[in-house]
């Protein structure tokens, strides 16, 4: 009887050990500014989220909250401009509140200052500069792609700015006759073909700190021949070049992209992210990036060879 | 006749020599298969003056006055022997001596691992395990070395999943592991859960917990050193056993002047893995390998004994599916040893020795990084140790090593980073220990880099002192304090719930090595001769820890970034050994702190609570049972303030895309300013040893988590969901002996 006792005692103080814990700090009201310059258009964009209390968060609520009624405004030099605020809809019909300006033009070395009152008279503030010098290196590129003058495409550049990453994206212009009409189109080319399920799947390039972009002749037959899926008549497709799009962050934005890929592996669930804003007084990013572009010809008879059409020099 | 023959000797001795002293030495092995007996104890009857053998067996008595004694040899688990000898004036005497292993049928328990101390140690901060006490340490699914020293106060772990352990605040990294001498990189199996050290080889095991002396150095925070077994010298044999989780076999043998080991093991299934990782895949398979090779002929070199051995482990990680990183990682080591004793008080051992460790991750379509971690460390050392007929000792030794260590890794977004070093350590120590007088051990020693690893590692004195005073029978009080040094470093990331296996380097220019000032202070007091008390406090201090940056974001950016560390606690272990029974109650107060880039926080390894009940039971007839409830308090972890969406850079082709592309992300409290609920679970385990002729069988059958507790192992950050450790668990594992 009295060791029954004792394992009953004993299972119930176990038993009663049940967790009652809760994995939160006391909840802070959190604003997240983003702003992204771009170089190529000036048509440029913003927008301000509030943070999530966690148990409404974990209750299933996770829509992003945006901020609308905000003040935002960014200064360069002695030129003032104001966003306006705006609405859009999302794929799933979602509202995104932002604000806009199409008059800001950027450009290799200047300097921008973010500035953002919100509704409740909080300031955050943030500041960018876009970086200078920026040439492709034509002698270490290729201005042809013709596999029986060299082993694989490459294209490389320069900058003055240490660090920044580079996202590098090859395509080829085409066109394709569909219905009697010329449609203009661009295919992207991976950097490689991997085989999952027994289908070939592209991997594309990642912005990276690399100066420098290559793809072999074998990867880039495999993109080319896939154009043969959009029409039965080869001939009906039209080559033009290659291009490759890139674009350069500035300071700020590597930073910002860097941490937001820190990979750990399956078994590595990080407890502590590192979280890059230059926010002051919140969460973000108000940075920068410029866009060039590097064309290539493609050789006539490399494009005879998938049997597509090429334009005339 | 015996008895006159005695008394004339004696009266002779006293008349003719009685100014004069001479020695004995000798070793004490295992009648059955001689395996050295490490840590035995040997007491001068008469003299009531004692030693304990070393590692290997051997002891030394010097300055015995010429007379007629007796010998009292004993160890756990083997019937005490006495042996009476003549002491000749200016001579050494040498007594081998085989100790019979008690009936295993005996109704009665051993006093387990419990060597009587015979005040020649300060015993300060040590842990000694011979081979039988570590079959009988707790275990999960199976015995395992470096989980077991998990319940020695002052050791601590992050959970079930990784065997890592931290010892009195300092990082794993800070932990030597030695085998036979030589220094193992990667000392874990199957993601870190099991070590690659199988129990079955090991002979003997020494564990300092900090503060040890000048002998060790190379890490700051411990020294684990394994020696492993000789193989039988007495008759060829085999062992085989398996568990849930792999297979095993250790064949040993004589041959003339030596004997030989060889010990495998091979993981068959990882289906008990995936119970680690909340039934996660854990596609883990691993081998380890192993052999010891020793040879004795006196007339090639008398008093001289030979060793080669080597070991060999490998783990892989492969999930068969191109978009998951491969994992693979392998140590292999090598040693040549010579061991000497001379006719003076004289005993040497030299070494050489090679110790590699090869870890990859082959990114395959994963977005996870390659990464590719080579070392290789080749060592060649002497070490002497000079008795005076004061009982005084005098330890010195140099050890050169050269290390190369080389670490490629896509570390920065596509970027490959060769962090590659090739370094020369040349090291000296000298220690003085004074025996002298009753009741008194001190140690005073110094180790030096001659040549550091590290430019700024060169010339840095580690001065290391300890002493233990006897005020009486059965109080004794001890005290150590030192300066340590460390010019290598493993690359984990403490904020990973895992890490499959962990980079070393040697510590780039851009830091000074790792330091750390130690003391300790304890008592050890004998209530009866069952109940012991052992307590001890420490302080400890660490400058320039090495850690990851988190704060890289730009290439450049450095890779590592100095902090600083500091821990103190008390640690107390409380055993009662009577008859039958075995109880061990062992539980440390401790604090932790790092400070990096100004934040002081509490590692994740810091609980301000440890504690651990062993009960182990004789049941007799072969029967043997053991529980054991481990209990630590909550262990820190960073809170969450709140989410929200953020954003995050695909494809900005598209003006839309800026302003479109969110998920959800955590906003984070102060580092580890929270703290996880307590951990505590139960494990029993009951084995039958039966005896079938020619052969031994043994079957174990353990529960892990009796009564099923939910210890949390962490919480999804994106779905707020809590992961779990180990559930109840039911394991067995099968042992033949042939």
């Amino acid at each position: 009887m009295k060791i029954k006792s004792i394992i009953l005692i004993i299972a119930i103080i176990f038993t009663s050990c049940e967790n009652n814990f809760d994995p939160n700090a006391e909840y802070k009201e959190t604003f997240a500014v983003n702003a992204l310059l771009r170089g190529d258009n000036n048509f440029q964009t913003v927008t301000i989220v509030e943070s999530i209390n966690p148990s409404e968060f974990h209750s299933g609520n996770n829509e992003t909250k945006f901020v609308e009624n905000a003040d935002v405004k960014v200064v360069s030099g002695d030129q003032t401009y104001f966003y306006k605020d705006s609405l859009i809809f999302d794929a799933n019909n979602n509202p995104i509140h932002f604000y806009y300006n199409n008059e800001i033009e950027v450009n290799e070395n200047k300097n921008f200052s973010l500035e953002v009152e919100l509704p409740n008279g909080e300031k955050l503030t943030a500041l960018t500069y876009v970086p200078r010098f920026f040439t492709f290196e034509g002698g270490a590129s290729n201005s042809v792609i013709d596999p029986t003058i060299n082993f694989g495409i490459t294209v490389q550049w320069r900058i003055s700015a240490q660090d920044l990453f580079f996202h590098p994206q090859l395509y080829v212009n085409y066109s394709v006759i569909e219905n009697g009409i010329e449609q203009f189109r661009r295919l992207e080319i991976p950097n490689s073909y991997i085989t999952r399920d027994g289908k070939m799947e592209g991997k594309f390039s990642e912005p990276s700190s690399l100066k420098s972009f290559s793809v072999d002749y074998n990867t880039f037959a495999i993109a080319l021949e896939s154009l043969r899926e959009i029409t039965p008549v080869p001939g009906n497709i039209k080559i033009y070049n290659a291009e490759l799009v890139l674009k350069v962050y500035d300071e700020n934005l590597t930073k910002y992209y860097s941490s937001t890929n820190v990979v750990a592996n399956a078994f590595s669930s990080r407890v502590y992210g590192s979280d890059y804003s230059n926010i002051n007084g919140g969460l973000g990013i108000f940075a920068s990036y410029m866009v060039h572009s590097y064309r290539m010809l493609i050789s006539t008879d490399y494009i005879k060879s998938f049997g597509y059409s090429f334009v005339e020099e | 006749m015996k008895k006159i023959f005695l008394l004339i000797s004696f009266l002779l001795a006293a008349v003719l020599y009685a100014q004069e002293d001479g020695r004995i030495r000798g070793f004490v092995r295992d009648s059955l298969n001689g395996e050295a007996l490490a840590y035995s104890n040997i007491i001068i009857k008469e003299l009531n003056r004692g030693t304990t053998t070393n590692e290997r067996g051997y002891y030394y008595f010097n300055g015995v006055r010429v007379n007629v004694y007796t010998l009292l040899v004993s160890y756990v688990g083997y019937q005490t022997k006495e042996i009476q000898l003549y002491i000749a004036p200016n001579k050494t005497t040498q007594v081998d001596i085989e100790l019979i292993p008690k009936d295993i049928q005996l109704n009665e328990i051993e006093k387990i691992g419990q060597a009587v101390d015979l005040s020649k140690e300060t015993n300060i901060s040590i842990e000694r395990i011979d081979s039988k006490k570590l079959e009988r340490l707790p275990k999960s699914v199976e015995t395992d070395l470096i989980r077991s020293l998990q319940f020695i106060p002052g050791v601590k772990s992050t959970g079930d999943a990784s065997a890592k352990y931290y010892v009195r605040g300092g990082s794993s990294d800070q932990n030597l592991i030695l085998m036979n001498g030589v220094t193992i990189y990667n000392p874990f199996h199957a993601l870190g859960l099991f070590s690659v050290v199988d129990p079955d080889m090991i002979n003997s095991i020494e564990f300092y917990k900090g503060a040890f002396n000048a002998k060790f150095g190379e890490r700051i925070s411990s020294v684990l050193n394994v020696v492993t077994k000789d193989g039988n010298n007495k008759k060829a044999g085999l062992t085989t056993s398996a568990s849930f989780l792999s297979g095993k076999l250790l064949f040993e043998t004589p041959f003339p002047n030596g004997s030989l080991m060889i010990n495998g093991r091979k993981s068959f299934s990882s289906e008990v893995l995936n119970k680690f990782y909340n039934d996660q895949k854990v596609p883990a398979d691993f081998y380890d390998l192993s052999f010891k090779l020793n040879y004795a002929d006196d007339y090639l070199n008398k008093n001289g004994r030979y060793f080669l051995f080597g070991f060999f482990s490998n783990d892989e990680l492969d999930y068969g599916d191109p978009t998951q990183p491969n994992f693979s990682w392998e140590t292999n080591l090598i040693g040549f040893e010579w061991v000497q004793t001379y006719d003076s008080p004289l005993f040497s051992t030299f070494r050489i020795n090679y110790s590699g460790f090869e870890g990859n991750t082959v990114q395959n379509a994963s977005s996870l990084k390659s990464r590719k971690n080579l070392v290789r460390d080749i060592g060649i050392s002497g070490d002497f140790t000079f008795l005076y007929d004061s009982r005084d000792e005098l330890s010195t030794g140099i050890l050169l090593k050269i290390i190369k260590t080389e670490l490629i890794v896509d570390q920065f977004q596509n970027s490959p980073n060769n962090i590659n070093e090739t370094s020369g350590n040349l090291v000296g120590y000298a220690s003085y220990k004074l025996a002298r007088y009753k009741g008194l051990i001190a140690e005073a020693g110094l180790r030096i880099n001659l040549v550091g690893l590290q430019n700024k590692g060169h010339f840095f004195p580690q001065p290391r002192l300890s002493a233990a005073y006897s005020i009486s029978e059965k109080l004794k009080l001890k005290t150590s304090l030192g300066l340590y040094q460390q010019e290598v470093a493993a690359i984990a990331d403490e904020d990973e719930v895992i890490s499959i296996f962990d980079p070393w380097i040697i510590l780039p220019d851009n830091l000074t090595p790792t330091r750390s000032f130690q003391t300790v202070a304890g008592i050890e007091y004998a209530f009866t001769d069952f109940l012991k008390l052992d307590l001890e406090g420490y302080y400890k201090t660490i400058s320039n820890l090495p850690t990851i940056n988190d704060e890289k974001f730009l290439e450049s950016d450095p890779n590592l970034i100095a902090g600083k560390g500091e821990a103190y606690g008390l640690e107390s272990n409380i055993n009662f050994s009577y008859g039958r029974i075995y109880v061990n109650t062992a539980y440390t107060l401790s604090w932790s702190f790092k400070e990096v880039n100004g934040e002081r926080y509490s590692p994740r390894y810091d609980s301000r609570h440890a504690l651990d009940l062993t009960l182990d039971y004789n049941l007799g007839k072969g029967w043997q049972f053991s529980a054991l409830w481990t209990y630590h308090s909550g262990q820190p972890f960073t809170q969450l303030v709140g989410y929200y969406n953020k954003f995050y850079i695909n494809d900005l082709e598209s003006e839309w895309n800026q302003i479109g592309n969110y998920l959800p992300y955590a906003v984070l409290s102060g580092r580890n300013l929270g703290r996880l609920p307590d951990y505590h679970r139960l494990d029993l385990s009951l084995s039958k040893l039966l005896e079938l002729g020619f052969m031994k069988l043994k079957i174990d059958v353990s529960a892990v988590n009796v009564y099923n507790r939910d210890n949390i192992f962490y919480f999804e950050r994106d779905t707020g969901k809590k992961v779990n450790m180990l559930p109840f668990l039911p394991t067995a594992t099968i042992k033949l002996i042939l």
